[in-house]
């Protein structure tokens, strides 16, 4: 060997001895260009957020974007292709699974055009995904895109003008993410330390997905109460990294989510859950905001009419408000919960 | 002979130039003094370009008579240096060209270095490659034409005339060039085989080309011998062949290179279909591309018009997007890459069709 790499590339294609963050750009070819000012080539890059959903512009850079506090993990990537796909080999780039660099078009030039696709699912590499297959084309008004800027007028992605240019502008993430992120799929997580949940968008699986609601829907516009939705993976999480957990995006439907969700185990999920989900505040249930008594214990589809003989039970001692049951505990993909205290003990619902 | 005074320096490059207006076939069909006069005097002058006589009576070297400006014709001398700008064009194809396969060496004798091969007597040596690129070390010092520090010849003679002995007298064209000695191998090149066109792709078409010889590799260490590849391994050497030079840890094309593959036929490289759509073709009796030529294994006559009509017609060699002497493009590329894709021409994608 005399000095070439893989790929007949520049630089190192990826360093596999880095299974974490944050990144240098050494670790991997990518970053000579998808980084900030003062590296060799830099190309300037928002998040999903900025991009697609009418976000003040945070970070500015690919790289940068990874290195927060969550990140798609380009080693987990790495090994979770290699050997998964085909095309896929032990010096591929983990950048690739989701993207052919040779196909790849410039989505952010017009984020309201999907035959700019940047991706390309890795089960169909060799194609852009999401020039034809967008969200309106495969679920049509069952998506319902949210809202893009502030004024609430406008929907994702871009300030498309209204929900069907917002639909038919939006590539099918579902059927993109779900590529890898489905039911067979077993992805370990070096981040997590544990394999990540098997997500299930069908008929038969979250609620957020194609599975009909199974009651009431304490919801924001542009929701109504009445619809089935169903929606995109993109809606809440970030495709490269966040600066919330699970790439947890941190703007939502028209609006910054109002704190961070620094951990998993916490109630601050429900900064992201109030950008669509009536909290008590916005139900008028109480002055308090990211507090969740109305949709548990009151809205006509609460799960535990109350008020409950014994709040302690559940929320255990002291008063329930200073004692909020985490949100990740029952809200999760694939979460099935089995109701054992009040009016519908005995019963279960999906609650994801 | 006494040492030329200015007049007859003026004299003898006149001499000469009259000399070679005659037409010079390759294969030396013409009068003896087309090529050779037997005392370098003529009238009172010399008859040499050098003024000083030439080995096996040559009236000059290879520089001299490979001279000239190009105007196509069937076995005429082929001139490889233009002491003015050739018509190239965009790809050295078109009809409003004038270099041939090889291309000219008019650039790089402009100073452009890396426009061709810095060749003794046409450039001075590369500013910045001391060695050629991708050798072994071997091969010091600065390119010559032929013999040991050249291309053409008996690359164990050092004299760069002498080392085309028993070549353009015993030259035959309409046989494949099987390397088998000197004069039956493909342009000279020693050992190297091919069926060259008889005007040496003027204007060429896919009906009309060079017929390169290339073999499909099974190991990255095979050299390969006889393919066209491998003659401009000799010097650079590790861009074609060598442990963990092309594609290391792995069956030869089955798993990732880490430099270009050349004696590969790209009908194996399977993981995507791009290569099947090879110059606007389906992956089957694809049109042959005199813009991005294929090697082939064939050895008959047979030029190769079609590609992915039989096995190993398609492979990749360095001639694939290089021109051995020289282009008006930086690393001799055959079209302007690196233009493009503001202007230029992207001359890769007539294989990497997924990637344009």
């Amino acid at each position: 060997m005399t000095g070439a790499v893989h790929f007949a590339l520049f630089a190192a294609n990826f360093n596999t001895a880095i299974n974490q963050g944050p990144y240098a750009e050494a670790h991997n070819v990518c970053f000579y260009c998808h980084n900030d000012a003062g590296t060799v080539q830099p190309v300037t890059n928002n998040d999903y957020s900025a991009v697609f959903g009418c976000a003040p512009v945070d970070t500015t850079s690919i790289m940068s974007t990874m290195n927060q506090l969550s990140y798609h993990n380009l080693y987990d990537i790495w090994n979770f292709s290699t050997g998964r796909f085909s095309w896929f080999k032990n010096d591929s780039n983990p950048c690739d699974s989701c993207h052919n660099p040779h196909l790849a078009k410039r989505n952010w030039t017009n984020p309201k055009d999907p035959t700019l696709s940047v991706m390309s699912k890795p089960t169909d590499h060799f194609k852009l995904w999401g020039t034809t297959e967008t969200m309106g084309s495969v679920y049509n008004t069952r998506y319902e895109p949210p809202y893009c800027s502030p004024s609430l007028t406008d929907r994702e992605p871009g300030a498309s003008p209204d929900a069907v240019s917002g639909r038919d502008a939006t590539p099918d993430y579902v059927g993109f993410c779900t590529d890898c992120h489905n039911t067979t799929d077993t992805i370990y997580s070096t981040s997590l330390g544990r394999n990540l949940l098997p997500i299930d968008w069908s008929n038969s699986g979250d609620k957020h997905g194609l599975l009909p609601m199974d009651g009431g829907l304490d919801i924001k516009p542009p929701f109504a109460a009445t619809g089935d939705y169903v929606l995109s993976c993109l809606n809440c999480h970030e495709p490269h990294g966040a600066s919330n957990v699970m790439l947890i995006r941190r703007w939502v439907n028209g609006g910054a989510l109002s704190g961070t969700i620094p951990v998993y185990q916490g109630n601050e999920w429900g900064y992201l859950c109030r950008r669509c989900h009536l909290d008590d505040l916005e139900s008028g249930y109480s002055s308090t905001a990211n507090a969740w008594y109305y949709v548990h214990h009151s809205s006509a589809d609460r799960p535990y009419p109350g008020p409950l003989p014994n709040c302690s039970t559940c929320h255990g001692p002291g008063p329930p408000s200073t004692n909020p049951i985490d949100c990740d505990q029952c809200h999760y993909h694939g979460a099935v919960v089995d109701i054992i205290y009040g009016g519908n003990a005995g019963t279960s619902r999906r609650s994801f | 002979m006494g040492k030329k005074t200015g007049l007859t320096g003026v004299l003898t490059v006149t001499a000469l130039l009259s000399v070679l207006a005659v037409p010079c076939p390759a294969r030396v069909t013409g009068v003896c003094v087309n090529c050779h006069t037997m005392h370098n005097s003529q009238n009172n002058l010399t008859v040499t370009d050098s003024g000083s006589p030439n080995q096996a009576l040559l009236i000059s070297d290879c520089i001299g008579c490979h001279t000239g400006q190009n105007t196509g014709g069937s076995n005429v001398e082929p001139y490889v240096h233009d002491t003015s700008p050739p018509l190239y064009s965009t790809t050295g194809t078109e009809a409003d060209s004038n270099t041939l396969a090889g291309g000219n060496f008019y650039w790089v004798s402009s100073g452009l270095d890396r426009m061709g091969h810095n060749v003794e007597g046409l450039a001075t040596s590369d500013a910045t490659l001391s060695l050629p690129p991708g050798g072994d070390g071997s091969f010091s010092g600065q390119l010559r034409c032929a013999g040991s520090m050249g291309c053409h010849g008996n690359p164990l003679e050092a004299e760069q005339i002498p080392a085309l002995k028993g070549g353009h007298h015993y030259k035959d064209h309409s046989i494949w060039q099987d390397g088998s000695t000197l004069a039956k191998s493909y342009r000279f090149l020693d050992t190297i085989q091919g069926f060259g066109d008889s005007s040496y792709e003027y204007r060429p078409t896919d009906l009309r080309h060079n017929k390169y010889y290339g073999l499909d590799r099974s190991a990255e260490t095979d050299q390969a011998p006889g393919t066209i590849s491998s003659l401009c391994a000799r010097c650079h050497k590790y861009f074609h062949n060598g442990t963990d030079s092309v594609a290391p840890g792995s069956t030869f094309g089955t798993g990732v290179w880490i430099r270009h593959p050349t004696d590969f036929d790209m009908s194996n490289a399977t993981s995507s279909g791009e290569y099947q759509l090879y110059n606007g073709g389906t992956g089957t009796g694809n049109p042959y591309s005199v813009i991005s030529p294929v090697a082939t294994a064939d050895v008959s006559t047979t030029l190769n018009t079609t590609i992915y009509a039989s096995s190993g017609d398609a492979v990749v060699m360095c001639l694939s997007c290089h021109r051995a002497h020289g282009s008006p493009y930086t690393s001799s590329l055959r079209w302007d890459y690196k233009a493009w894709p503001a202007g230029g021409y992207n001359g890769c994608a007539v294989c990497h069709t997924s990637k344009n």
